[in-house]
Protein backbone atom coordinates (compact mmCIF):
# COMPACT_ATOMS: atom_id res chain seq x y z
CA UNK A 1 0.00 0.00 0.00
CA UNK A 2 1.26 3.53 -0.56
CA UNK A 3 2.86 5.05 2.49
CA UNK A 4 0.08 7.57 3.05
CA UNK A 5 -2.25 4.83 4.24
CA UNK A 6 -2.03 3.32 7.75
CA UNK A 7 0.75 0.76 8.05
CA UNK A 8 0.75 -2.31 10.30
CA UNK A 9 3.30 -2.06 13.11
CA UNK A 10 6.68 -3.56 12.34
CA UNK A 11 7.26 -6.78 14.25
CA UNK A 12 10.81 -5.79 15.09
CA UNK A 13 10.25 -2.15 15.91
CA UNK A 14 10.59 -0.83 19.42
CA UNK A 15 13.54 -2.98 20.33
CA UNK A 16 11.99 -6.48 20.04
CA UNK A 17 14.30 -8.06 17.53
CA UNK A 18 14.00 -11.77 16.92
CA UNK A 19 17.17 -13.01 15.29
CA UNK A 20 15.10 -14.78 12.67
CA UNK A 21 13.04 -11.70 11.74
CA UNK A 22 12.27 -11.57 8.05
CA UNK A 23 14.46 -9.32 5.92
CA UNK A 24 11.52 -7.07 5.07
CA UNK A 25 10.72 -6.53 8.73
CA UNK A 26 14.38 -5.77 9.39
CA UNK A 27 14.43 -3.20 6.59
CA UNK A 28 11.34 -1.52 7.95
CA UNK A 29 12.93 -1.41 11.40
CA UNK A 30 16.12 0.05 9.92
CA UNK A 31 13.84 2.68 8.44
CA UNK A 32 13.05 3.72 12.01
CA UNK A 33 16.82 3.96 12.64
CA UNK A 34 16.91 0.74 14.67
CA UNK A 35 20.61 -0.14 15.14
CA UNK A 36 19.97 -3.76 16.12
CA UNK A 37 18.00 -4.39 12.96
CA UNK A 38 20.77 -2.73 10.96
CA UNK A 39 23.36 -5.05 12.49
CA UNK A 40 21.24 -8.11 11.68
CA UNK A 41 20.75 -6.90 8.13
CA UNK A 42 24.49 -6.31 7.79
CA UNK A 43 25.24 -9.82 9.03
CA UNK A 44 22.90 -11.27 6.43
CA UNK A 45 23.96 -9.22 3.43
CA UNK A 46 27.53 -7.96 3.84
CA UNK A 47 29.17 -11.17 2.60
CA UNK A 48 26.93 -11.47 -0.44
CA UNK A 49 27.26 -7.81 -1.33
CA UNK A 50 31.01 -8.06 -1.02
CA UNK A 51 31.04 -11.02 -3.40
CA UNK A 52 28.80 -9.26 -5.91
CA UNK A 53 30.62 -5.93 -5.85
CA UNK A 54 33.98 -7.66 -6.08
CA UNK A 55 32.79 -9.65 -9.06
CA UNK A 56 31.67 -6.47 -10.84
CA UNK A 57 35.22 -5.33 -10.23
CA UNK A 58 35.62 -2.51 -12.72
CA UNK A 59 36.43 0.27 -10.32
CA UNK A 60 39.66 1.36 -8.73
CA UNK A 61 38.18 1.31 -5.23
CA UNK A 62 38.30 -1.76 -2.97
CA UNK A 63 35.02 -3.68 -2.87
CA UNK A 64 34.71 -3.21 0.89
CA UNK A 65 34.75 0.58 0.45
CA UNK A 66 31.87 0.27 -1.99
CA UNK A 67 29.94 -2.07 0.31
CA UNK A 68 30.45 0.44 3.11
CA UNK A 69 28.73 3.12 1.00
CA UNK A 70 25.96 0.71 0.03
CA UNK A 71 25.13 0.14 3.69
CA UNK A 72 25.16 3.88 4.37
CA UNK A 73 22.62 4.23 1.54
CA UNK A 74 20.54 1.38 2.97
CA UNK A 75 20.52 3.09 6.36
CA UNK A 76 19.39 6.37 4.83
CA UNK A 77 16.80 4.92 2.46
CA UNK A 78 15.35 2.01 4.41
CA UNK A 79 12.41 4.18 5.42
CA UNK A 80 11.30 4.00 1.79
CA UNK A 81 11.06 0.24 1.69
CA UNK A 82 7.65 -1.38 1.56
CA UNK A 83 6.78 -4.85 0.30
CA UNK A 84 4.97 -3.47 -2.75
CA UNK A 85 8.38 -2.40 -4.09
CA UNK A 86 9.54 -6.01 -4.28
CA UNK A 87 11.51 -8.42 -2.18
CA UNK A 88 14.10 -7.03 0.23
CA UNK A 89 16.83 -8.69 -1.85
CA UNK A 90 15.59 -6.97 -5.01
CA UNK A 91 15.40 -3.61 -3.25
CA UNK A 92 18.92 -3.98 -1.88
CA UNK A 93 20.18 -5.15 -5.28
CA UNK A 94 18.86 -1.98 -6.91
CA UNK A 95 20.36 0.24 -4.20
CA UNK A 96 23.67 -1.57 -4.62
CA UNK A 97 24.04 -1.28 -8.37
CA UNK A 98 22.96 2.35 -8.35
CA UNK A 99 25.33 3.29 -5.54
CA UNK A 100 28.26 1.46 -7.11
CA UNK A 101 27.58 3.18 -10.43
CA UNK A 102 27.43 6.57 -8.70
CA UNK A 103 30.77 6.00 -7.03
CA UNK A 104 32.45 4.68 -10.15
CA UNK A 105 31.27 7.68 -12.12
CA UNK A 106 32.64 10.03 -9.50
CA UNK A 107 36.02 8.30 -9.82
CA UNK A 108 36.19 8.26 -13.60
CA UNK A 109 37.48 6.81 -15.74
CA UNK A 110 35.97 3.45 -14.93
CA UNK A 111 38.22 0.59 -15.88
CA UNK A 112 37.11 -1.57 -18.75
CA UNK A 113 38.42 -5.00 -18.05
CA UNK A 114 36.98 -6.58 -21.15
CA UNK A 115 34.34 -9.25 -21.31
CA UNK A 116 32.01 -9.60 -18.37
CA UNK A 117 30.36 -12.96 -18.20
CA UNK A 118 27.70 -14.37 -15.97
CA UNK A 119 30.13 -16.90 -14.53
CA UNK A 120 32.30 -14.03 -13.32
CA UNK A 121 29.39 -12.32 -11.62
CA UNK A 122 28.04 -15.43 -9.98
CA UNK A 123 30.50 -18.04 -8.83
CA UNK A 124 28.54 -21.25 -8.58
CA UNK A 125 31.31 -23.15 -6.85
CA UNK A 126 31.12 -21.42 -3.46
CA UNK A 127 27.49 -20.38 -3.25
CA UNK A 128 25.39 -21.62 -0.34
CA UNK A 129 22.77 -22.94 -2.74
CA UNK A 130 24.19 -24.24 -6.04
CA UNK A 131 20.71 -25.27 -7.20
CA UNK A 132 19.54 -21.66 -7.18
CA UNK A 133 22.63 -20.57 -9.10
CA UNK A 134 22.01 -23.33 -11.61
CA UNK A 135 18.44 -22.13 -12.04
CA UNK A 136 19.56 -18.58 -12.71
CA UNK A 137 22.29 -19.70 -15.11
CA UNK A 138 19.81 -21.87 -16.95
CA UNK A 139 17.24 -19.08 -17.14
CA UNK A 140 19.78 -16.62 -18.49
CA UNK A 141 21.07 -19.12 -21.00
CA UNK A 142 17.48 -19.55 -22.12
CA UNK A 143 17.45 -15.98 -23.31
CA UNK A 144 18.41 -15.04 -26.85
CA UNK A 145 22.01 -13.84 -27.00
CA UNK A 146 20.95 -10.34 -28.03
CA UNK A 147 18.93 -10.06 -24.82
CA UNK A 148 21.24 -11.92 -22.47
CA UNK A 149 24.35 -9.83 -23.08
CA UNK A 150 22.67 -6.44 -22.48
CA UNK A 151 21.19 -7.86 -19.28
CA UNK A 152 24.51 -9.23 -18.01
CA UNK A 153 26.38 -6.02 -18.80
CA UNK A 154 23.93 -3.29 -17.85
CA UNK A 155 21.58 -4.87 -15.31
CA UNK A 156 23.79 -7.28 -13.39
CA UNK A 157 27.20 -5.94 -14.34
CA UNK A 158 26.83 -2.25 -13.64
CA UNK A 159 27.80 -0.94 -17.07
CA UNK A 160 26.09 2.32 -17.96
CA UNK A 161 23.66 2.21 -20.86
CA UNK A 162 26.21 4.04 -23.00
CA UNK A 163 29.05 1.68 -22.09
CA UNK A 164 26.98 -1.42 -22.72
CA UNK A 165 25.54 -0.07 -25.96
CA UNK A 166 29.02 0.85 -27.16
CA UNK A 167 30.39 -2.56 -26.32
CA UNK A 168 27.55 -4.31 -28.11
CA UNK A 169 27.44 -1.89 -31.03
CA UNK A 170 23.75 -1.02 -30.70
CA UNK A 171 21.92 2.26 -30.01
CA UNK A 172 20.98 2.94 -26.39
CA UNK A 173 17.28 2.73 -27.24
CA UNK A 174 17.77 -0.75 -28.70
CA UNK A 175 19.74 -1.80 -25.63
CA UNK A 176 16.95 -0.65 -23.33
CA UNK A 177 14.32 -2.46 -25.36
CA UNK A 178 16.32 -5.67 -25.18
CA UNK A 179 16.81 -5.35 -21.42
CA UNK A 180 13.09 -4.82 -20.97
CA UNK A 181 12.31 -7.86 -23.11
CA UNK A 182 14.86 -9.95 -21.24
CA UNK A 183 13.45 -9.02 -17.84
CA UNK A 184 9.99 -9.97 -19.04
CA UNK A 185 11.29 -13.33 -20.26
CA UNK A 186 13.17 -13.94 -17.04
CA UNK A 187 10.02 -13.55 -15.04
CA UNK A 188 8.63 -16.61 -16.75
CA UNK A 189 11.89 -18.55 -16.65
CA UNK A 190 12.64 -17.92 -12.97
CA UNK A 191 9.14 -18.11 -11.61
CA UNK A 192 8.07 -16.32 -8.45
CA UNK A 193 10.75 -15.53 -5.87
CA UNK B 1 -4.38 7.12 -2.77
CA UNK B 2 -3.14 6.22 -6.21
CA UNK B 3 -1.75 8.87 -8.52
CA UNK B 4 -3.33 9.50 -11.89
CA UNK B 5 -0.19 10.53 -13.75
CA UNK B 6 2.79 8.20 -13.99
CA UNK B 7 6.32 8.30 -15.38
CA UNK B 8 6.94 6.66 -18.75
CA UNK B 9 7.89 2.99 -18.48
CA UNK B 10 11.39 3.75 -19.65
CA UNK B 11 11.93 5.77 -16.46
CA UNK B 12 10.97 2.73 -14.38
CA UNK B 13 13.46 0.63 -16.32
CA UNK B 14 16.12 3.31 -15.87
CA UNK B 15 15.51 3.15 -12.12
CA UNK B 16 16.44 -0.52 -11.87
CA UNK B 17 18.67 -1.11 -14.89
CA UNK B 18 19.97 2.25 -15.95
CA UNK B 19 22.32 4.93 -14.85
CA UNK B 20 20.04 7.76 -13.82
CA UNK B 21 21.40 10.64 -11.80
CA UNK B 22 20.53 11.29 -8.17
CA UNK B 23 17.81 13.78 -9.14
CA UNK B 24 16.02 11.22 -11.31
CA UNK B 25 16.30 8.71 -8.48
CA UNK B 26 14.84 11.16 -5.97
CA UNK B 27 11.83 11.79 -8.17
CA UNK B 28 11.26 8.11 -8.72
CA UNK B 29 11.64 7.30 -5.02
CA UNK B 30 8.96 9.87 -4.22
CA UNK B 31 6.58 8.64 -6.88
CA UNK B 32 7.05 5.01 -5.89
CA UNK B 33 6.29 5.83 -2.27
CA UNK B 34 2.87 7.03 -3.35
CA UNK B 35 2.04 4.75 -6.28
CA UNK B 36 1.25 1.05 -6.01
CA UNK B 37 0.92 0.67 -9.76
CA UNK B 38 4.48 1.74 -10.53
CA UNK B 39 5.79 0.02 -7.38
CA UNK B 40 4.46 -3.26 -8.76
CA UNK B 41 6.27 -2.69 -12.06
CA UNK B 42 9.52 -1.91 -10.28
CA UNK B 43 9.06 -5.02 -8.15
CA UNK B 44 8.76 -7.07 -11.32
CA UNK B 45 11.75 -5.44 -13.02
CA UNK B 46 14.01 -5.79 -9.99
CA UNK B 47 12.99 -9.34 -9.06
CA UNK B 48 15.75 -11.05 -11.11
CA UNK B 49 18.31 -8.85 -9.36
CA UNK B 50 16.97 -9.98 -6.02
CA UNK B 51 17.22 -13.63 -6.99
CA UNK B 52 20.73 -13.00 -8.26
CA UNK B 53 21.82 -11.32 -5.02
CA UNK B 54 20.23 -14.00 -2.86
CA UNK B 55 22.23 -16.64 -4.69
CA UNK B 56 25.59 -14.91 -4.37
CA UNK B 57 28.39 -16.69 -2.57
CA UNK B 58 29.24 -15.20 0.80
CA UNK B 59 32.66 -13.66 1.34
CA UNK B 60 33.95 -12.83 4.79
CA UNK B 61 33.96 -9.03 5.21
CA UNK B 62 36.88 -7.33 6.95
CA UNK B 63 36.44 -7.45 10.72
CA UNK B 64 36.25 -3.67 11.01
CA UNK B 65 33.79 -3.07 8.16
CA UNK B 66 30.71 -2.67 10.33
CA UNK B 67 32.42 -0.17 12.62
CA UNK B 68 33.59 1.74 9.54
CA UNK B 69 30.00 1.88 8.32
CA UNK B 70 28.84 3.13 11.71
CA UNK B 71 31.51 5.84 11.62
CA UNK B 72 30.41 6.91 8.12
CA UNK B 73 26.76 7.07 9.19
CA UNK B 74 27.73 9.24 12.15
CA UNK B 75 29.20 11.75 9.68
CA UNK B 76 25.98 11.92 7.67
CA UNK B 77 23.28 14.47 8.31
CA UNK B 78 20.43 12.85 10.24
CA UNK B 79 17.58 11.65 8.05
CA UNK B 80 14.78 14.18 8.28
CA UNK B 81 11.64 13.16 10.12
CA UNK B 82 8.27 14.82 10.65
CA UNK B 83 8.03 16.15 7.11
CA UNK B 84 4.76 17.48 5.71
CA UNK B 85 5.19 15.15 2.74
CA UNK B 86 6.46 11.69 1.86
CA UNK B 87 9.53 10.52 3.76
CA UNK B 88 10.95 9.18 0.49
CA UNK B 89 12.57 12.56 -0.11
CA UNK B 90 14.17 12.60 3.34
CA UNK B 91 17.55 11.13 2.30
CA UNK B 92 18.00 13.95 -0.20
CA UNK B 93 17.25 16.80 2.21
CA UNK B 94 19.78 18.93 4.12
CA UNK B 95 19.96 18.64 7.89
CA UNK B 96 18.45 22.09 8.46
CA UNK B 97 15.34 22.60 6.38
CA UNK B 98 14.82 26.11 7.70
CA UNK B 99 17.79 27.49 5.76
CA UNK B 100 18.61 28.08 2.11
CA UNK B 101 15.15 28.86 0.75
CA UNK B 102 14.93 31.28 -2.14
CA UNK B 103 12.03 33.11 -3.72
CA UNK B 104 11.09 34.14 -7.23
CA UNK B 105 9.55 37.59 -6.86
CA UNK B 106 6.15 36.10 -6.26
CA UNK B 107 4.34 35.76 -2.92
CA UNK B 108 3.75 32.32 -1.46
CA UNK B 109 6.44 30.61 -3.54
CA UNK B 110 9.83 29.40 -2.35
CA UNK B 111 12.30 26.76 -3.43
CA UNK B 112 15.30 24.96 -2.01
CA UNK B 113 18.22 23.80 -4.13
CA UNK B 114 18.84 20.26 -2.95
CA UNK B 115 22.31 20.45 -4.48
CA UNK B 116 22.76 16.72 -4.84
CA UNK B 117 25.82 15.50 -6.68
CA UNK B 118 24.45 15.97 -10.16
CA UNK B 119 25.77 16.21 -13.69
CA UNK B 120 26.29 19.75 -14.98
CA UNK B 121 23.05 21.40 -16.07
CA UNK B 122 20.80 19.22 -13.89
CA UNK B 123 19.10 20.62 -10.81
CA UNK B 124 16.96 19.14 -8.05
CA UNK B 125 14.63 21.43 -6.16
CA UNK B 126 12.11 21.19 -3.37
CA UNK B 127 9.31 23.66 -4.03
CA UNK B 128 6.75 24.96 -1.58
CA UNK B 129 3.72 26.93 -2.76
CA UNK B 130 1.23 28.31 -0.25
CA UNK B 131 -2.37 27.33 -0.91
CA UNK B 132 -3.60 29.32 -3.91
CA UNK B 133 -0.17 30.80 -4.71
CA UNK B 134 0.66 31.33 -8.36
CA UNK B 135 4.02 30.97 -10.07
CA UNK B 136 4.54 33.37 -12.97
CA UNK B 137 4.39 32.14 -16.54
CA UNK B 138 7.70 30.79 -17.73
CA UNK B 139 9.23 28.79 -20.55
CA UNK B 140 11.42 25.73 -20.03
CA UNK B 141 14.83 25.60 -21.66
CA UNK B 142 15.07 21.90 -20.96
CA UNK B 143 13.00 19.01 -19.64
CA UNK B 144 11.38 19.49 -16.26
CA UNK B 145 9.99 16.49 -14.41
CA UNK B 146 8.26 16.82 -11.06
CA UNK B 147 6.42 14.78 -8.48
CA UNK B 148 3.75 16.34 -6.32
CA UNK B 149 4.54 15.44 -2.71
CA UNK B 150 1.51 16.97 -1.03
CA UNK B 151 -1.37 19.20 -2.04
CA UNK B 152 -1.71 19.91 -5.72
CA UNK B 153 -1.46 22.45 -8.49
CA UNK B 154 -3.13 23.30 -11.76
CA UNK B 155 -1.82 24.79 -14.97
CA UNK B 156 -2.75 24.96 -18.64
CA UNK B 157 -2.14 21.22 -18.99
CA UNK B 158 -4.44 20.13 -16.17
CA UNK B 159 -4.35 19.38 -12.48
CA UNK B 160 -1.73 17.41 -10.56
CA UNK B 161 -2.21 16.00 -7.09
CA UNK B 162 -0.09 14.10 -4.57
CA UNK B 163 1.98 11.39 -6.22
CA UNK B 164 1.36 12.59 -9.75
CA UNK B 165 4.32 12.75 -12.13
CA UNK B 166 4.37 15.83 -14.32
CA UNK B 167 6.65 16.68 -17.22
CA UNK B 168 7.25 19.84 -19.21
CA UNK B 169 9.34 19.43 -22.33
CA UNK B 170 11.90 21.89 -23.64
CA UNK B 171 10.21 24.96 -25.09
CA UNK B 172 6.91 24.48 -23.27
CA UNK B 173 5.47 27.23 -21.09
CA UNK B 174 3.00 27.29 -18.23
CA UNK B 175 1.88 29.23 -15.18
CA UNK B 176 1.13 26.79 -12.34
CA UNK B 177 -1.05 27.71 -9.38
CA UNK B 178 -1.33 25.76 -6.12
CA UNK B 179 -4.79 24.46 -5.35
CA UNK B 180 -6.72 26.72 -3.04
CA UNK B 181 -7.32 24.35 -0.15
CA UNK B 182 -3.84 23.09 0.72
CA UNK B 183 -0.17 24.04 0.47
CA UNK B 184 1.61 22.33 -2.40
CA UNK B 185 4.97 20.63 -1.99
CA UNK B 186 6.77 19.20 -5.00
CA UNK B 187 10.19 18.01 -6.02
CA UNK B 188 11.45 18.93 -9.48
CA UNK B 189 14.33 17.78 -11.62
CA UNK B 190 15.35 20.46 -14.10
CA UNK B 191 17.49 20.21 -17.19
CA UNK B 192 18.47 23.77 -17.98
CA UNK B 193 16.79 26.88 -16.67
CA UNK B 194 13.43 28.58 -16.98
CA UNK B 195 12.83 31.93 -18.63
CA UNK B 196 10.06 34.14 -17.28
CA UNK B 197 7.76 35.96 -19.66
CA UNK B 198 6.73 39.63 -19.22
CA UNK B 199 8.54 42.06 -16.95
CA UNK B 200 10.08 39.29 -14.90
CA UNK B 201 11.71 38.01 -18.06
CA UNK B 202 13.17 41.44 -18.81
CA UNK B 203 14.47 41.66 -15.25
CA UNK B 204 15.83 38.12 -15.44
CA UNK B 205 17.75 38.88 -18.64
CA UNK B 206 19.16 42.07 -17.11
CA UNK B 207 20.37 40.18 -14.05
Amino acid sequence: MPESLPQPPSPVANGSLPADAADGALLQAVGTQDPEAFRLLYDRYAGRLLAYVQAMGRGRLPAEDLVQEVFVAVWRKAGQYRPALGTPEAWIFTITRNKVLDIWRSHSPVEDRGELELETLMDGTSTPDPAVVATIHKALRGLPEDQRRPLVLAYFGGYTYEEAAGRLGVPVGTLKSRIRLALGQLKGLLGDP
Amino acid sequence: MNPRLHPPETRLLDHVAGDGDAAARALMDCHLALCDLCAAQVAELSAPGGRFLAAQATLVPPADLFSRIQARIAQEAPVQAGLPFTKALAPYLPSDLSKGWRGALTPGFRFLDLAAELPKGIGLYLVHMAAGAAFPEHRHQGLEEAVILAGGLADETGQLEAGDWGAMVEGSRHAPRALADEDCWLVARMEGEILFTGWRGILQRMV
